[in-house]
């Protein structure tokens, strides 16, 4: 095989521009995991970090859910059969409970708790016409299930137990829009954003919703909080900059630092397991694909 | 019954003398030789509308109102823009910084707040009669300039535009008959044109296609399935279709294979994004009419709806994840492409939905339809650009100025492309609508 002086050219100069955009991140080089450039969202880890699960626009109007072998980068669906659109995975620490969210009618979500042992399905059901919830999260003490829930005015944290009864509100009645709650790996505490103080911020609270602090103050949203594994560290998406960057800052709100650095977008960012590296959906040449980036050199 | 689809890219040509004939099929043999005229006297030689089918918000795009009640100003911030003193969304952030090449209308208002009617008043400018259904802009300017090579008026839908209920009625012809309906492509994120129309054979592929006895011998099979009107619909639409895409002159303009990489790049590797760099490549086939649309529904929610501006719940996680920031790339990309190659000087891009969203929010956080006050964004052919024209109230509820109806919207749009009010009069559109002379 041959390969043109110009075009090798070419190749070396995308590379580099490429290499770019991880601002920051030294000789560390971020690890292309997918390659199909399709709309992606929501990853989370699964098998001690072996797998990765997302979803994936597979047309102008299906989402579905993929499973990701690290090891041989094969993709393919979760669950073959589903005929509607799946998205906003969690799973239980021991990944017998996998929440997600699907499509039931136009406008109308339910939430999926499938007990993937007993091979069984609870629903919660927001309600018959339309109906939004958003944003799974499993207790990691294996017990309940936390999410975003519209009330009557605006948005607010809440969970359930694992056959989605006993619900309980998290946060309290305000006219913000809170969403995308994550918890500690030790279940004490929840980071979750909200636009209670005008635009979406980072917050987080006792896993009972006492105590909520605020941690970020930027002109541009801040969202999709992440706990690392050491429970001392939080990624996070922010448009502070101007476009969509990961950043990641110590669980006070201190020592906020930015990861990447590029014109497209990076958002999505998941911890590995091994509290090394952030997993990430980033925008390259218009395409979204998974990044794993390394944070030994941050 | 469905066809298989194909990607266009992949197809072998033929003469220039089908497209012809595809042409003079799109409307219905009653075209009006006007073309030179308007040639001479359209500032716009091509119009491309981008349709937000479903409602997109103005307070979380165009008209934010960062001072509102949180009950009305959402959960977004505001960004700076090129246009001293204008503010968007912050999930605009490349429109902000390209505010010098178009200009708002923050006062347009329509008539319904229901999708189909609000829609086919938005693209006609009238609403319906029992018996009288109003032709789309589109179809307007398609009789005016009909004697183009091209179609004159070719929407971007995965089918005729719709909500769950029923198609829209100014989808199209209206009244003056299917004749005049546009000639349907759809393009996927991986940029394959797909014509709608072939949908009706199954397992169709290029080569199929272009093997003429094998594609007699698969119509008059086809044929001998359907009824005789649906057999004569049948015949026509694939006429058009297939004279189209075995023209070389087609293949060029539908074969986005011919784009660069990093064109492709540029606009999104999203279907909306492909689609909008097709309507650019159109403009340069010189189309008179575009509309690219969002989504074939309105609605959001399991096949076949997907992704529409409806957005009565999911509305604020669907603008942050999805909709805003491909908007914000593709439109941005098209309207750069544009301008670089010295056609939107030329052309009019028009971008606006039926209808707003509710400012207050509604107990899904989230927002519902609202006809009363939304924006609309025009660039290029005709239009001066970097002005915001209206002002809308606090809390974008209402027009503290003059509101322009979709009447006004089009009556601006044919004027530009050529058709005068004595033309509009002679065809009996938009008869008495007022020109919005503070954009041009």
């Amino acid at each position: 095989m041959s390969c043109s002086k110009s075009a090798l050219s070419r190749i070396c100069g995308a590379l580099a521009i490429f290499l770019a955009g991880w601002g920051g991140l030294g000789a560390s080089e971020p690890t292309q995991l997918t390659h199909d450039g399709r709309l992606k969202r929501e990853p989370r880890f699964i098998k001690q970090g072996s797998e990765v699960v997302y979803s994936v626009v597979e047309s102008p109007i299906v989402m579905r859910l993929m499973r990701l072998d690290l090891a041989t980068r094969a993709a393919e669906p979760l669950y073959p059969q589903a005929a509607t659109s799946q998205f906003e995975s969690a799973f239980s620490p021991d990944e017998r409970y996998h929440v997600f969210v699907e499509f039931r009618a136009v406008t109308n979500v339910k939430m999926v708790i499938r007990d993937t042992r007993e091979n069984r399905d609870v629903i919660f059901d927001p309600g018959s016409d339309r109906a939004h919830l958003g944003s799974p999260t499993v207790d990691p003490r294996g017990n309940r299930v936390v999410f975003s829930l519209p009330r009557t005015v605006g948005q607010q944290i809440v969970s359930v137990d694992l056959q989605a009864g006993n619900g309980k509100v998290l946060t309290a009645r305000t006219d913000a829009v809170d969403d995308w709650p994550t918890f500690s790996p030790d279940g004490s505490q929840i980071a979750f954003a909200s636009s209670r103080d005008g635009d979406f911020e980072i917050y987080v609270m006792q896993a009972d919703g006492s105590n909520p602090r605020r941690l970020t103050e930027s002109p541009g949203l801040d969202i999709r909080p992440a706990f690392s594994p050491d429970g001392r560290q939080l990624a996070f998406t922010s448009m502070r900059d101007g476009n969509y960057e990961i950043y990641v800052m110590n669980v006070d709100g201190s020592g906020v630092r930015r990861i990447t650095n590029h014109p497209e977008r990076d958002d999505y960012a998941q911890w590995h397991p091994d509290g090394r590296q952030l997993l990430t959906i980033s925008e390259r040449d218009g395409a979204f694909d998974l990044y794993l980036l390394d944070l030994a050199g941050q | 019954m469905e066809i298989g689809s194909f990607a266009a890219c992949h197809c072998g040509g033929v003469t220039r003398r089908a497209f012809l004939q595809a042409g003079a099929l799109a409307l219905g043999g009653l075209t009006v030789p006007r073309q030179a005229l308007a040639g001479e006297t359209a500032k716009a030689k091509s119009i491309v509308v981008v349709w937000l089918w479903g409602g997109s918000s103005q307070l979380d795009t165009f008209d934010p109102k960062p001072h509102a009640p949180a009950a009305y100003r959402g959960p977004f911030s505001t960004i700076a823009t090129r246009t001293p003193g204008i503010r968007f969304c912050e999930l605009l952030p490349k429109l902000a910084e390209r505010s010098q090449l178009f200009s708002l209308v923050r006062t347009n208002r329509n008539l319904s707040a229901d999708h189909l009617i609000a829609g086919s008043i938005g693209l006609s400018g009238a609403p319906a009669q029992p018996t009288q259904y109003p032709p789309n802009f589109g179809s307007i300017v398609a009789r005016h300039r009909g004697d183009a090579a091209l179609p004159p008026f070719i929407s971007m839908s995965r089918g005729p535009v719709a909500d769950g209920r029923a198609p829209m009625e100014g989808y199209g012809g209206g009244t003056w008959g299917k004749g005049f309906d546009p000639f349907l492509l759809s393009c996927s994120e991986d940029g394959d044109v797909e014509v709608p129309a072939l949908r009706l054979l199954d397992g169709l592929s290029p080569a199929r296609l272009f093997d003429r006895e094998t594609l007699v011998a698969e119509l008059d099979e086809k044929r001998r399935g359907l009824d005789s009107v649906a057999a004569r619909r049948w015949t026509e639409a694939h006429a058009r279709a297939n004279a189209l895409l075995t023209s070389a002159e087609a293949r060029g303009a539908l074969d986005l294979a011919r784009e660069s990489p990093e064109q492709r790049h540029r606009y999104g590797h999203t279907s909306f994004g492909q689609s909008c760099l097709l309507a650019r490549r159109l403009v340069e086939a010189e189309v008179p009419y575009i509309q690219v649309n969002w989504s074939q529904y309105v609605e959001l929610g399991p096949p076949p709806y997907g992704f529409g501006w409806d957005t009565h719940a999911h509305h604020f996680n669907m603008m942050t994840d999805r909709h805003l920031p491909i908007f914000d790339r593709a439109f941005s990309a098209f309207l750069d492409d544009l301008h670089e190659r010295g056609l939107l000087s030329t052309t009019l891009v028009v971008c606006l939905g039926e209808f707003g969203r509710t400012p207050k929010i509604n107990s899904l956080a989230s927002r519902d339809h609202w006809p009363d006050c939304y924006c609309s964004l025009w660039s290029g052919g005709g239009i001066a650009p970097g002005r915001v024209i209206g002002e809308s109230d606090a809390r974008a509820e209402q027009p503290r100025t003059e509101p322009f109806f979709p009447a006004s919207v089009g009556a601006t749009m044919l004027e530009l492309a050529g058709l005068n009010s004595a033309v509009r009069a002679e065809f009996r559109v938009l008869e008495g609508a007022r020109v919005i002379h503070e954009l041009l």
